[in-house]
């Protein structure tokens, strides 16, 4: 098979059989034709070659903090509510909260392979992500969390900017929510 | 090797796919599965992207037949016509009288012109291909900035296609144990989510501000998306 012949194969393997012989006849027609014929594998090929440059990630580095908010406050209450220190990058977010004080409970720090599932425990809730892609550096992120009695809490499926956390919180009971806080890295192999 | 991220399956859909994925379905479930596999272009395609990580289901076996490596047909025809090249010389059907074809132009500016529009519809899927897709560009739910006020928009359970033009958040679908709320972040950054669950407790202090919904849903659309 000589240099032409894996120009071809490289080609027919990401397109299929029917390619073989429409290729084959343009191949043994004149010289135009395998001009255009090549032109054609050279589009083929960078197409295919920008379409494989997204595939360059294989992991997701997801990391899950869940954060326990107490005090609620009222409306017109203005308050500077007390944030732990290892909290102090989501700080800003979480004074938008109607709350008087947030605490760290619990966090995970793992690797999850692309369309691989994942499950953590956080304070008795269960948070399940599953990584679905990674296009321009932003994770296609499903997440599944249920709270500590199993009922489902949220189930979305979000498009997460890495290097800034995504806060989902809900009111677990009249005195405290629970906040959960993601953090993903797509990581190249 | 990921999934195209613009999914034409509904919601409920690929949370299906990916239960049967794991493993997790109910008879009833397993059977909606393979209807939905019949009946859905892209649920075959899904569930194998799914299945190329680990698992195998027997859905997926329908779809892909074992045993069947197309690579090896393709160098296996490659070989016979590499064969028939060298051994015959040009290949003729006996028996059969192709018609002379009649053009009213010269045949070679025929060719020509076929050659012209292969390469401009190649180039026309390089030109889609390579085009940076927006994620801001996906049609959906916009909701209308309020300016730096915080404010968060209460909606119904199932949201489908979220996308907040100011802010970061974007999301297929939220599907919340209680109402979802947005609440937009300070500088610019990715809000937060809120489930209210208690519709008892007054957590309101982040609202002012009524949020106009541009748009409706077309599957799965929200029912209502008011705000307070």
């Amino acid at each position: 098979m000589d240099f032409r012949d894996f120009n071809r194969v490289s080609y027919i393997g990401r397109s299929g059989l029917s390619e073989v012989i429409a290729l084959n006849s343009v191949f043994n027609k004149g010289q135009f034709q395998r001009g255009a014929a090549v032109l054609f594998l050279g589009l083929a090929s960078f197409v295919a070659g920008v379409a494989s440059a997204q595939e360059k990630y294989s992991d997701v580095l997801v990391s899950v903090r869940a954060v326990r908010a107490e005090e609620p406050v009222d409306e017109k209450e203005e308050v500077h509510p007390q944030i732990q220190e290892e909290l102090g990058d989501i700080s800003k977010k979480l004074e938008k909260l109607p709350y008087k004080r947030f605490l760290l409970m619990s966090k995970e720090r793992f690797s999850v392979p692309l369309l691989k599932k994942h499950q953590v425990q956080l304070a008795g809730h269960r948070v399940t992500v599953r990584p679905m892609a990674v296009e321009q550096k932003k994770v296609a992120l499903f997440l599944y969390w249920q709270d500590d009695r199993g009922s489902d809490v949220l189930k979305s499926k979000l498009y997460l900017m890495p290097g800034e956390s995504m806060l989902a919180g809900t009111d677990h009971n009249a005195d405290s929510g629970i906040i959960m806080a993601i953090d993903v890295t797509p990581i190249e192999p | 090797m990921d999934i195209e991220l613009k999914s034409t399956l509904t919601s409920a859909q690929e949370l299906l796919l990916m239960k049967y994925h794991d493993g997790e379905c109910s008879r009833l479930e397993c059977w909606r599965v393979r209807r939905l596999l019949n009946a859905h272009p892209h649920a075959g395609t899904f569930l194998t992207e799914l299945g190329r990580t680990g698992m195998c289901s027997d859905a997926l076996s329908i779809h892909c037949p074992s045993g069947i490596d197309l690579w090896d047909r393709v160098e296996r025809r490659i070989v016979q016509e590499e064969c028939a090249l060298a051994l015959l010389s040009h290949k003729k059907v006996a028996g059969v009288k192709v018609p002379e074809r009649k053009f009213f132009i010269s045949p070679w500016i025929a060719r020509l012109g076929w050659g012209v529009s292969g390469a401009l519809v190649t180039a026309s899927v390089g030109a889609i291909m390579i085009e940076p897709r927006s994620f801001n560009d996906r049609p959906g739910l916009t909701l209308a900035s309020t300016g730096n006020t915080p404010r968060i928009v209460e909606n119904a359970p199932l949201a489908r296609t979220v996308s907040t033009m100011r802010s970061g958040l974007e999301a297929d679908y939220l599907i919340g144990g209680g109402s979802v709320g947005i609440i937009d972040a300070p500088e610019g950054r990715s809000p937060l989510l809120w489930v209210n669950r208690s519709r008892k407790s007054d957590r309101s202090a982040a609202l002012q501000k009524v949020v106009p919904v541009t748009q409706t849903l077309n599957a799965h659309s929200l029912s209502h998306l008011g705000a307070r």
